[in-house]
């Protein structure tokens, strides 16, 4: 750690410190996030060890760098590329104003940095605003690798404890073990959703349902099963019709018809159609029926640039 | 006459414009660059030592370094000629170990992991994963140096977490050692029954697995210094480090499934794709995955299948070979082949009791000899100290602190000395047996304390450690002032264990 004057502590991540950092010699800044292997008796950390094998192998403008990892005896050290602040904090410190453009940009910028991954075979499977990093220049980054993992063709069995509740997919919720990179798009959705839903609120043009309310996420469930709750009462219960096998799902209950009482218009006003468009294709309650990464990206909506 | 000449000369230069810039790329491409540096990181200790120009706050700290080299997506070692070297001569031969021996520890090695996976309830990818890690590892360390008992259990440990599948390290012992005690009774000739292996039982939770959850090692085991708890994790910790963490690993499990699929023979014959199944999971042993991608093993193992099962069946070769299809060559598909029955003509299992005792035979002797010459250095060292301390000492005390030898060596006991990092189970510490009590009981305080305290303690352990280097160095300059000190150390030096005080 000799090549790094230590600035500032930025936060805890998922299995470590994260400090500033500048690099004595090109006065770069960086950030290093620090895990310490004596603490366990585990060894190496399977989070620090995916984060590490996964991100070595992704560069992309809009995928957090890996620099370097310094392995002294006892921790482990990643040097990561520096951003200012992530998009939670971002949202917070907008105080109030974010123009369709910007957030359109962002959108397009995580759609690209997923479908990177999706491309390279990664699935990120915790997508979040707060591992979603901001440089000042508005340049996004996908960040916090920690969970994510390589999948190969035909998709396996993997854990279903993945992703943060309010941007689980309902699929996983029900506990399937099969999933691709649909449990990424999903999550896309409620960032896109939610920061739409902010933007939104604090203008103040229309009412608001509880769920846009105060700039929270889409669907901020307590528990899985309010979770699901949230998510069908906005978008209807998922039939057998529109949703083959779900019953087959291990964790599945079934659930209230509820009838979508609000209409995404109402949800995310601010939005224009082409937007809500894509939203609607984003949040679909079956994963074969959600819209991946890369036909996200060519949706209209990032087509136009003369809207709002 | 003159203007064809220039015109000559001008599309020259023109050419060799438009030629830089195709040729440079090819070059990068067709041979990515070999990762030296992340080899050698855990002996790399020895490197920083000796750099000259150590700052005083560097003491202690030791870092070292590793470079993420992002564009290492495969690792196979055909690529360059480093690897290919490396392949064909594995650096255990360079320690004296004997070509057969060396395929005898690798097979055993890697059938250790199989079957440790089994016990473990692991997938297969998983026990693939494991094999394959542990061949890459050996073709970079050798084992000589470097215990294959260790490297096997770290293997299944870091497989465990690769595949997301994770064991505790203590699941993983007791199934090594089971194992372990297994092999024996086969050795010793009884045949393997639910009789006679009733008696073994797991490894109870004795003083040494609580000794090493404390880190304190005053109990050490005859002939591995540390116990088995620091010393997966250690060698958890080496295999990443030396393969840079590179240990995705693509198995062509699935691609044999997918080409049987295409090739239409997933319904029809079941049977040859669990042969070829079979002989990719029994060539894990063979260094195929060192040599060919999985897309060529999954052929050869298909093409294998198809020729080995009680009912032949031809696959397509007109107009050409099927797996020219999935771009694979017949050469590569033959090597392979004959690799995988010549894998079936090995007539017994491996000893592994007399594997361990010629292994720790060549340890030894490469131990005495390191030491020899260790000795003979430092011996070397001191004389030349000798002339140069009396020359610089008149004219003043700090003129001799950059670049007299005296300086290094001193530096680098200062080092060992302060060295308080519980895991660390350097060689070199292990051959200076001794340790100083006060290191001791410092290890013992330590332990003694919270977690809570953590910090605290840290930070005692900082002032503690400036504390004596400082009262070191002032015991240095008293050394210095005492005219004879070099041939007190040359009288010293020709005892192995003693140059390190």
């Amino acid at each position: 750690m000799l090549n790094y004057d230590k600035m500032e502590k930025i936060g805890e991540g998922t299995y470590g410190t994260v400090f500033k950092a500048r690099n004595k010699s090109s006065g770069e800044i960086v950030a290093l996030k620090r895990v310490r292997l004596d603490d366990d008796d585990e060894g190496v950390p399977s989070s620090a060890l995916r984060e590490i094998c996964i991100l070595r192998e992704l560069k992309h403008r809009n995928v957090v760098r890996l620099y370097d990892v310094v392995h002294s005896e006892n921790k482990l050290t990643l040097v990561f590329e520096y951003c200012d602040q992530d998009l939670k904090k971002f949202f917070d410190s907008l105080n109030g104003y974010m123009d369709a453009q910007t957030a359109r940009s962002l959108m397009l910028q995580l759609l690209r940095g997923l479908s990177f991954c999706h491309a390279h075979h990664v699935l990120h499977r915790d997508l979040k605003p707060q591992n979603l990093l901001i440089n000042t220049n508005g340049t996004l980054k996908l960040a916090d690798f920690g969970l994510a993992r390589a999948f190969g063709v035909p998709v396996r069995c993997f854990s279903a404890e993945v992703v943060t509740l309010w941007y689980r997919p309902p699929d996983v919720l029900f506990g399937a073990k099969l999933y691709n990179t649909s449990i990424d798009m999903w999550s896309a959705g409620c960032i896109f959703a939610g920061q739409k839903s902010k933007l939104e609120n604090l203008i103040g043009k229309l009412v608001l349902s509880e769920i846009s309310n105060a700039g929270r996420p889409l669907f901020p469930g307590a528990d899985v099963d309010d979770q699901l709750k949230r998510i069908f009462k906005q978008l209807g219960t998922p039939t057998e019709e529109s949703w083959p096998s779900i019953s087959q799902l291990p964790d599945f209950k079934a659930y209230p018809v509820y009838h979508p009482t609000l209409t995404w218009s109402q949800i995310v006003p601010n939005l224009n159609t082409r937007g809500r468009d894509l939203l609607q294709k984003l949040l679909v309650c079956n994963p074969a029926g959600r819209i991946d990464a890369d036909a996200a990206l060519r949706h209209a909506y990032f087509a136009d640039t003369s809207d709002v | 006459m003159a203007s064809i000449l220039e015109m000559r000369k001008l599309a020259e230069a023109k050419l060799q414009t438009m030629i830089r810039p195709i040729v440079k790329p090819k070059e990068q491409n067709g041979k990515p660059e070999p990762k030296k540096e992340e080899e050698e990181k855990f002996e790399s200790t020895y490197k920083q030592n000796e750099n000259p120009d150590i700052m005083p706050s560097s003491f202690g700290k030791r870092p070292i370094y590793s470079k993420v080299d992002i564009n290492c997506d495969k690792w196979l070692m055909t690529l360059d000629e480093e690897s290919r070297l490396k392949i064909d001569n594995p650096p255990s031969l360079a320690d004296g170990l004997s070509k057969e021996l060396e395929a005898e520890i690798r097979y055993l090695g890697c059938e250790l992991i199989q079957q440790g996976a089994i016990l473990l309830k692991l997938p297969q990818t998983a026990a693939a994963t494991g094999q394959i890690l542990f061949q890459r590892y050996f073709y970079q360390k050798s084992f000589v140096r470097y215990h294959f008992e260790h490297a096997v259990q770290a293997c299944l440990l870091l497989a465990s977490k690769i595949e997301e599948e994770p064991r505790r390290p203590r699941e993983v012992y007791n199934v090594f050692h089971r194992l372990d005690r297994l092999h024996r009774l086969q050795q010793s000739g009884i045949e393997i029954t639910k009789e006679t292996t009733r008696g073994i039982k797991i490894p109870v939770i004795d003083s040494n697995y609580i000794n090493t959850k404390q880190h304190v090692s005053s109990v050490p085991i005859p002939e591995i210094n540390e116990p088995w708890f620091v010393q997966i994790i250690n060698s958890e910790r080496r295999i990443l480090a030396t393969l840079g963490f590179v240990v995705h690993v693509k198995h062509p499990h699935r691609l044999i499934v997918a080409y049987g699929h295409t090739l239409g023979i997933t319904q029809s014959r079941p049977d040859i794709l669990q042969r070829a199944w079979n002989y990719m999971n029994d060539g894990l042993r063979t260094d195929i995955f060192m040599r060919y991608k999985p897309e060529t093993i999954a052929c050869a193992c298909i093409f294998l299948a198809a020729r080995t099962v009680e009912n032949p069946l031809p696959l397509p070769s007109y107009p050409f070979h099927w797996f020219e299809a999935f771009d694979t060559s017949d050469r590569d598909v033959e090597a392979i082949s004959l690799q995988l029955v010549a894998l079936y003509a090995r007539r017994k299992f491996p000893n592994w009791p007399r594997i361990k005792a010629e292994l720790d035979a060549l340890r030894s002797a490469k131990n005495a000899e390191k030491a020899a010459v260790k000795a003979k250095e430092i011996a070397e060292k001191f004389e030349k100290m000798v002339p140069e301390d009396e020359k610089s000492e008149p004219s003043s005390e700090n003129a001799s602190r950059k670049d007299s030898p005296n300086r290094k060596i001193m530096d680098k006991d200062r080092r060992i000395g302060g060295e308080r990092d519980r895991k660390e189970k350097d060689r070199r510490r292990k051959r200076s047996n001794e340790r100083d009590g006060k290191g001791d009981r410092r290890d013992r305080d330590r332990d003694r304390g919270d977690r809570v305290g953590r910090d605290d303690r840290r930070k005692d352990d900082k002032r503690d450690r400036r504390k004596r280097t400082r009262s070191r160095s002032r015991d240095r300059k008293d050394k210095n002032r005492n005219r004879d000190v070099g041939k007190r150390y040359r009288k010293e030096s020709n005892s192995p264990s003693r140059h390190r005080r």
